[in-house]
Formats: structure tokens, C-alpha cells, sequence
């Protein structure tokens, strides 16, 4: 009642207008954070963006956009995107498509449900480098999987998992897996069961229930889910270096940028290429949301919404 | 007891008020974004009295109740208790108990620290601390579940720790907004009591907000109505009950028949209007009411009386729609030839389709002029 | 299929659940192989073809400890863990708590803007940043990787916490106002004590995350200032100059660095409230 129409805060929000216009004071607790994302992450970024138009070296004279141009114009250069684009996609679905019906399941208690969830969210704590370490001896020519499989009868020599696409490939996926399905389990969980009876009393079958219901409902936390994991998928580069073949299929975009700030110390371009990136994640985050708005942009949870 | 210093209270009573004076509210407005909750609200409080504010959701009664504990900051306005303008004190400095309809019980706390928590704010010595909340958990009642926590308590004992906890501290005005709203009938019934209980006992001032008439009405030594942010009377509940003074009171408490009329002939406070359809009735008039003016019309269910066809005398001719049984009585719903409908109370279940012969007694049916 | 059969199907189809079994123990099989390894040959003295390590020993821990000076290396791991943790929450938590209680206008897109460094590679303002912090005399050195890592743990705590706050219900802050706490008291002896669970949460969660984070310590730790995973990328991009079976005991190290900050999450948290749910 004494609730203010207008206040998006959500249900505690305390009104704060008054005379129609705003106190303040209240809000000065937010300042110490904001300050912080202003000049250790707004500032770096503007500054990247203003030093990669100030070109240097052999590519001052080429004018403001030389460092972009080099970029584009360097097929070695440009391919990084399609090296990082053709992993972080893939990987990232994959993750969506495995994590998806787990959390669905598990919104609801299950036998082991502790363990089994310890089980698929463990992997985070492993790292990328020891990932790597490990998937080297495991999937090596000598490892447990090739001996598996030549024990199966599978395969006649050991393949060849790492050094290449398909190490960084499993690499990645294993690593993104856990954030992208903790993430879901959130909001799976938050789906009210009344409301999938309710289509059930309505006649809805499975299928139905699934994508006229369920899924839609989801859609927020499917879009979290995808964006998080494009970001973590697209930015990663050791699991590239380290089980990929870093001077060819999988020179990664991140890559690119450290070479040029660290190998050749060339910052302008380096951050021209960061930049780059920034804007690809952009695009990408942009696209998710473009889809999901479409499905659905209401709170999955029910009620009091 | 009002002569006692506030530090010996009476064994009687633990949490003994210390007596106000006179509270005054002069104009207080609050307005939200767009809408303006609360405008120019006026009301005198005597000391000791029971309150209140009573209104359909939105009204701004709570806003009101907000305001006087210091929650909202009024727009404008003055809060006077004994010529001392509250309005910009802060909440914790003017000394108020508030009850709220969540609770609002500190979930980490025990009863006894939700209890003992303002008078630890006050400062109070700790062994007069653990007396007072003894004494507050006695008077709700409570004094074995000081232990407990409030997830522990069921609806009706956490509203009594609630209570507890708003007493200890002695109040000078005691605030309520909706506290019986989150239980069920029975238990509403029962804290209704003991609520009444505790204010013959402490003599509390004490300011209700609720939208449940028959609380106001039960509770209350006075009572406010609201209505989109304004009071539309203050009265005694004899008073709002039986003499409304807008069709809007009438109807919320219990003038469930209303319908625009336009007024004829206005003598002596009786007024000739005619209902949609052309029907013809005769009614009190209410201040305001103007020959050839458009008005409201309000009549209780209990006072349209209902008899069979024929007969000399000229009623409205009706026909039953439905009756329902409401335990000790029926109420049907009866739409007159004119097309009007009516809600009515009758002692005897008339068949659907009856027949009948409606009448209402003009000094019941009250005119209004409309709001 | 008859309608009563199709009925009888219908109630057990949210029943069977064999195939979450096979999918977790598929994926743990997989990871555990990854571990075990790569801790088997932590501990092997050599493995040659065989199916397990011809033999054991502790050697190449005790290696890694002195060649790389691992005790440092994890004396400082903590260090950068522990103060971005305090720091990002001391910084996070009165965030949450405005943007949760308080409706003003650009509260969006000061939201966005706080979550914003999650949404962008680390790498696109690490780079700057380091530059920057280089400026200041700050890189290479503890408090240069300790700011850097706040950046991506800031966003974290007010996404956990902003809902946080928001289920408290605002009454409690009011009825504490009436009897007599001013707005300071309210915070200690009434929010604090409530959002203590979620802060853990977030806490741990940005420990876990501080430990695990590369790109940024990467781009501003000196040779004095690496935690465990940088130091690791750089023996492991050096392979070949130590032997695997050292790389190995220091993923080990930091695998179980990791693991015990986790399963200790785990124990006072329920990953569903780990979750990072945006409101908009």
C-alpha cells in the first residue's frame, strides 16, 4: 500500500522520491563500487580505445584506424576470430545442450543429489592449466583413453586428441560445464512445479509442456547461461596454448592480443585487437538477449513476479 | 498512573504507558512518483484513545501510519505531540512502538533478544532489561518461549512477540498496521480480544490501521476512513456506522445497495429521486443534495423489506434471482421490473422466480450527493 | 497405446531418472581420468606404457617445492585470494544492499554497468589496465594483482547479494528503526546478521574464482607476484626445460588449493543459491 507505483526495485523497495524528485543520501553507499568500476575498469577501457587509434611503429603513418586495418588486413591476424568463434561457439552450445536437461532434473531432489551435484561442479576447481596437464597424459598416444580404446578395438593406432582443435575443444568444455550448469540449476529451481500441473491438467503433453512452458520460462536463464559462457569460452587462451597448436588452428584472438602487448610490445595494437574482441562479446551478449526477448522477459519465477 | 516516572512501573502493568498529551497531524501530504497516497490529513488523538484508520487497499492508510512512525518522510505536514513537530525526527528517536502485519520479528534473534532489543537501543542497564522482558513476554503471555526462535513460533505467537517487543519500550503511541491480517479467522478473534485487553490495561495510545470494519468497528474509540489518500470521516463507530456521510463510508460498512439517482422535489430532508429505469423512491437526503442534481442512493440489505404481491400498498415489483443461506438469515438478490437490483435480507428462503413486492423505509435509505 | 497406458507412461516419465546417472558418471569418469592422470604421474618415479606408473615416489613434490619456490608461490596465492575476497565485499555488499532497497532513476543502467566486467573478456581492459597500473609504479607487485582481480570479483558480489537483500523483508530494518537503532545499528546488529549466509556464499565463490582467475594476474604479476595458476602456465609454457612429473605436483597443489575452498562452499552453501540471477 504504502508502496510506490513506479518502484522497480523489486517488493522491499523503499520509496525514495519525494517533492518528485530524489534523496540521494541513501545512495551513497553504492559510490566506493562505482568509483571502482569507473577508473579500474571504464578508464582502462576508454584509455585501450583511445590508444588503439594512435597507431605506432611501422603503422603510425597508416592514420587513425592503421592499427584495425592491420588487423583485418592480415589473414594470419584475422583468422584468430574464426579460430576463437568456431571453439566458443560450439563449446558453448554443446555445455547449454548437456547442463540443460541435468538441471532440469536436479531442480528436484534426487536421490544423491548432493553428491551428483559436488560431481559436476568439482571440475571448476581444477584450472585450465592442470586441465590441460592432465588431458596431456590422459589423452596422450600413451594415455588411459587411446589405451581404452585400442583395448576396445575401437581404433587401430592412438588418435590424436591433444596439440589440435579437439584438445582445446574438450579442454574448454569441461571447464566452461560447471558455471554453465549451476547457473541453470538456479534457475530451474525457481520454476514453480504448479505450473507445469497446470498445463498438464490442460491437456499438454510432454513435448508441449517442454516448449510451450517450460522452456520459455527458462529462457532468461538460458541467455544468462549462454552469455557467461561465450564470455569465459571466448577469452581463454592457456587450454589454447597449452593442448592446442597455438601457432596455427588454435591462435585464438586473446592470444593475438597478448603476443602483440607482450611479445612485441606493440600496446596501440594490442588493444585494437582487444577492442575487437570487446566488441564481438558485445555483439554476441546482444544477439542472446535479442533471442531471448523474443521467447520470453518476464521472471521465471511465479507469483509475485 | 500517569503521575509515576516511567522507570517504576506499576506490577500491574510492566509496560505502563508513559501518558501523551495531545497528538495533532495538520496536513500531512505524501506523494509517490505519480500518485499522492496521503492528502492533507488532519486528525487530533486524544490521549489513551484507540484509533483506527480504516479503508480498502491503496487508501493510504498505511502511508498515514508510516508517516507518523517516521518510515516515510511526509511532503508536507505536521506531526505535533504535546506542540512538539515530529515530522523530521528520525524513527528511532521519537519513541514509538510499531506492529507491523509481516511481524517483522529479527529472524536471527531469539524472543528474548527480539524482545530486549529496544531497550538495548535505549541504553537500558541489563538487569532491568531481562525485568522488562520478562514482565513484556507475561503480559503477551509468552514467558516460557524466550528460547525459541521466531521461525519456531507459530502465526498467532509471533504476533504476540511482536507485540511484546513494540511494549517493552514503553511507547508513546502505539502503532498497528494490519497486524491481524496474516492469521486465520479463529486466531484473528482471538488476538482481537487480547489487543482490546491490552489497551484497557495499558492505556496505550494507540493508532489501528486496517481495512476489516468489523475490527475497527470492535476495537476502536474512533474511527477514520480513507479513501484515495484523503479521510472522509472520523467518528465514533456508532457514529460512522449508523450516520455515513458520504456514500462511499455507507457503503463500506454495509450499504451494500447503491446506485445513481437524480434528485426531484428536496423537503425537510426528504428527497424524491428516481433510479436508473425510472424507478421512483424516497430517501433521507445528506448535506449537499440539490433538486435536479445527480446523487447516490445507498440502502442496507436488512432494510428493504420484501412481501408477496398484491396488497393495497405501492411497492417496488420485483422478482427473486437467487437466495443464498448465510446462517442466520437469507440473502437474496432481487431485480425489480425497473431493472434495478437488489441485495436483500430476509428471515424466509424465497424460491428463484418468485414474485414480490419490495419496500424501503425512506428514512433508511440514505441520498448523497456524489463524491 | 491406449489412454490409460499413455497415462500410467506419463506419471513415470518424471520417475525414470537412470539417465542423469549415466550422464554424471560419464562426466565424472572423464574429469577423474584428467586428474588421476595427472596425479599418478605426480607421483610416479617413471611411467612408461604401462596401464599405472612403474613406481611411486615423493620426489617431484619435493622438487617443485624448492626448484619452484612453490611455499611462496602459495603464501601469495592466499594473500591475492583472501584481500580480493574482504576487498570486493566490503565494496560489493553496500552496493547490493542500495540497489536492492532503494528505486531511483538510472538505477538500470548503474546495474549494468556494475555487472558489467562480467560480460567482457578480461583481456580487453587487462591490457589497459596493466599498462596503467605499470604507470603507477604498481605492476608486477602484490597490490597491482590484488586491484586488478577486484574488477571481475566486484560484479560477482552484488549479483549474489543484490537478491539477497531484496528477500529481506524491509520491516525488519523498520522495526528496528522504531525501537530505537539508528541507520549504523541497523546495519550491524540486524542486516549484517541476516546477509552473513550470503555473503559467506559470495565469498567463497569469489575465492574459488580469485584462485582460479588467469588473464588479469597474468597480465600484471612480476616474478614475486605470481599466484598458482600463473605460475603454473609459465613452468608448464616452459615444459620441457623441467620435468612433467614437477608440472604435475604443482597442478596437484593447485588442484587441491582449489578443491578444499570448494567442497567447503559446498558445505555451507546449496549451489542453487550460488546462482546469479539478474533482475531487470
Amino acid at each position: 500500500m504504502q508502496r510506490a507505483a513506479g518502484a522497480r526495485a523489486g517488493p522491499g523497495a523503499l520509496p525514495t522520491a519525494r517533492h518528485g524528485g530524489v534523496r540521494w543520501g541513501p545512495l551513497v553507499p553504492i559510490v566506493p563500487a562505482l568509483l571502482v568500476v569507473l577508473v579500474l575498469f571504464v578508464y582502462p577501457f576508454a584509455y585501450g580505445l583511445a590508444l588503439s587509434v594512435h597507431p605506432i611503429g611501422s603503422l603510425a603513418k597508416g592514420g587513425m584506424l592503421a592499427n584495425y586495418a592491420a588487423f583485418f588486413g592480415t589473414p594470419w591476424e584475422r583468422a584468430s576470430i574464426w579460430n576463437t568463434l568456431r571453439l566458443a561457439v560450439p563449446v558453448s552450445a554443446l555445455d547449454l545442450a548437456m547442463a540443460l536437461p541435468l538441471a532440469y532434473r536436479l531442480r528436484r531432489p534426487l536421490p544423491g543429489q548432493r553428491v551428483i551435484t559436488a560431481l559436476l561442479v568439482i571440475p571448476m576447481t581444477l584450472g585450465t592449466v592442470l586441465l590441460a596437464e592432465g588431458m596431456i597424459e590422459f589423452f596422450g598416444p600413451a594415455g588411459w583413453a587411446n589405451k581404452v580404446l585400442l583395448a576396445l578395438h575401437l581404433v587401430r593406432m592412438p588418435v590424436q586428441f591433444v596439440h589440435n582443435y579437439t584438445g582445446v575443444f574438450i579442454s574448454l568444455a569441461i571447464a566452461d560445464f560447471p558455471a554453465v550448469f549451476l547457473v541453470l540449476l538456479g534457475y530451474a529451481s525457481g520454476l514453480d512445479p504448479r505450473v507445469e500441473q497446470a498445463a498438464r491438467t490442460l491437456g499438454a503433453g510432454r513435448w508441449a509442456r517442454l516448449r510451450r512452458v517450460t522452456l520459455p520460462l527458462l529462457a532468461p536463464g538460458i541467455a544468462a547461461a549462454a552469455a557467461l559462457s561465450f564470455v569465459a569460452t571466448f577469452s581463454v587462451f592457456p587450454s589454447a596454448v597449452l593442448v592446442g597448436e597455438p601457432a596455427g588452428s588454435t591462435r585464438v584472438i586473446a592470444l593475438a592480443a597478448w603476443q602483440a602487448a607482450y611479445e612485441q610490445f606493440d600496446y596501440p595494437r594490442a588493444s585494437a585487437i582487444a577492442m575487437v574482441m570487446a566488441a564481438i562479446e558485445l555483439v554476441f551478449v546482444a544477439l542472446v538477449l535479442a533471442v531471448r526477448n523474443r521467447a520470453y522477459r518476464g521472471p521465471t519465477i511465479g507469483g509475485r513476479g | 498512573m500517569s503521575a509515576k516516572p516511567a522507570t517504576a512501573p506499576a506490577p500491574s502493568a510492566p509496560a505502563s504507558a508513559r501518558r501523551i498529551g495531545r497528538l495533532e497531524v495538520r496536513g500531512l501530504t505524501k506523494r509517490f512518483a505519480n500518485v499522492v497516497a496521503l492528502s492533507n490529513f488532519d486528525l487530533d488523538v486524544q490521549s489513551g484513545e484507540f484509533i483506527s484508520l480504516l479503508g480498502p487497499s491503496g487508501c493510504g492508510k498505511s502511508t498515514a501510519l508510516n508517516c507518523l512512525a517516521g518510515l516515510v518522510e511526509p511532503d508536507a505536514g505536521r506531526i505535533l505531540l504535546d506542540g512538539e513537530d515530529l515530522a523530521r525526527v528520525p524513527p528511532e528517536r521519537r519513541g514509538f512502538g510499531v506492529v507491523f502485519q509481516s511481524y517483522a520479528l529479527f529472524p536471527h534473534m531469539t524472543v528474548a533478544r527480539n524482545v530486549a532489543f529496544g531497550l538495548e537501543m535505549m541504553g537500558v542497564r541489563s538487569e532491568v532489561v531481562a525485568e522488562r522482558m520478562r514482565q513484556a513476554l507475561a503480559l503477551v503471555h509468552l514467558e516460557d518461549l524466550g528460547d525459541r526462535y521466531p521461525a519456531q513460533l507459530s502465526g498467532g505467537q509471533q504476533q504476540r512477540v511482536a507485540l511484546a517487543r513494540a511494549l517493552v519500550i514503553e511507547p508513546r503511541l502505539l502503532l498497528m498496521d494490519e497486524p491481524l491480517s496474516n492469521l486465520d479467522a479463529k486466531l484473528r478473534l482471538e488476538m482481537r480480544l487480547e489487543i482490546r485487553r491490552l489497551h484497557q490495561r495499558l492505556g496505550l495510545t494507540t493508532f489501528y490501521v486496517t481495512h476489516d470494519q468489523e475490527e475497527a468497528l470492535s476495537l476502536s474509540d474512533r474511527i477514520g476512513l480513507m479513501k484515495d489518500g484523503v479521510l472522509r470521516q472520523v467518528g465514533t463507530p456508532e457514529q460512522v456506522y449508523l450516520h455515513p456521510e458520504t456514500a462511499f463510508v455507507a457503503n463500506f460498512f454495509g450499504y451494500r445497495n447503491v446506485f445513481r439517482v437524480r434528485v426531484g422535489a428536496v423537503t425537510d430532508g426528504r428527497a424524491a429521486v428516481t433510479a436508473p429505469g425510472g424507478l421512483r423512491l424516497a430517501g433521507t437526503a445528506r448535506g449537499g443534495v440539490h433538486e435536479g442534481a445527480e446523487a447516490v442512493a445507498a440502502v442496507r440489505p436488512e432494510d428493504v423489506e420484501v412481501g408477496p404481491p398484491g396488497g393495497a400498498d405501492r411497492g417496488i415489483p420485483a422478482a427473486v434471482e437467487f437466495a443464498e443461506f448465510v446462517g442466520d438469515a437469507f440473502e437474496c438478490s432481487v431485480t425489480a421490473d425497473a431493472g434495478v437490483v437488489f441485495v436483500v435480507r430476509t428471515p424466509s428462503r424465497w424460491t428463484q422466480g418468485a414474485r414480490v413486492i419490495l419496500r424501503v423505509d425512506p428514512s433508511r435509505l440514505l441520498v448523497f450527493p456524489p463524491e | 497405446m491406449s489412454a490409460v497406458a499413455r497415462a500410467a507412461r506419463a506419471r513415470t516419465a518424471e520417475g525414470s531418472s537412470w539417465w542423469v546417472y549415466a550422464a554424471v558418471a560419464v562426466f565424472a569418469l572423464l574429469v577423474l581420468g584428467i586428474f588421476l592422470s595427472a596425479f599418478l604421474n605426480s607421483i610416479a618415479s617413471s611411467w612408461f606404457g604401462g596401464w599405472l606408473p612403474d613406481g611411486y615416489t615423493t620426489r617431484w613434490y619435493r622438487f617443485a617445492l624448492a626448484e619452484f619456490d612453490l611455499g611462496y608461490v602459495l603464501w601469495v596465492t592466499v594473500v591475492v585470494g583472501v584481500s580480493v575476497t574482504i576487498l570486493s565485499l566490503i565494496l560489493g555488499v553496500p552496493a547490493a544492499y542500495v540497489l536492492a532497497r532503494h528505486a531511483f532513476p538510472g538505477r538500470s543502467p548503474l546495474l549494468l554497468l556494475l555487472v558489467m566486467p562480467m560480460l567482457v573478456p578480461p583481456i580487453t581492459y587487462g591490457i589497459p589496465l596493466a599498462a596503467m597500473l605499470y604507470a603507477a609504479h604498481l605492476g608486477g607487485s602484490l597490490a597491482g594483482v590484488i586491484i586488478v582481480n577486484i574488477v571481475p570479483a566486484l560484479p560477482f558480489v552484488v549479483l549474489i547479494m543484490t537478491p539477497f537483500f531484496e528477500q529481506i523483508d524491509p520491516n525488519l530494518e523498520r522495526a528496528a528503526r522504531t525501537l530505537g537503532a539508528g541507520p549504523v545499528q541497523v546495519f550491524r546488529r540486524v542486516l549484517l546478521p541476516i546477509a552473513l549466509p550470503g555473503m559467506l556464499a559470495a565469498g567463497l565463490l569469489i575465492l574459488v574464482r580469485a584462485i582460479a582467475l588467469f588473464e588479469l594476474t597474468f597480465l600484471v604479476s612480476g616474478a614475486r607476484s605470481q599466484t598458482l595458476v600463473v605460475a603454473l602456465y609459465y613452468t608448464a609454457f616452459a615444459a620441457g626445460i623441467r620435468p612433467a612429473q614437477a608440472i604435475d605436483a604443482m597442478a596437484v597443489v593447485y588442484m587441491i588449493t582449489g578443491l578444499v575452498v570448494l567442497l567447503a562452499a559446498l558445505r555451507f552453501i546449496n549451489p542453487v543459491n550460488m546462482v546469479i540471477r539478474v533482475r531487470r
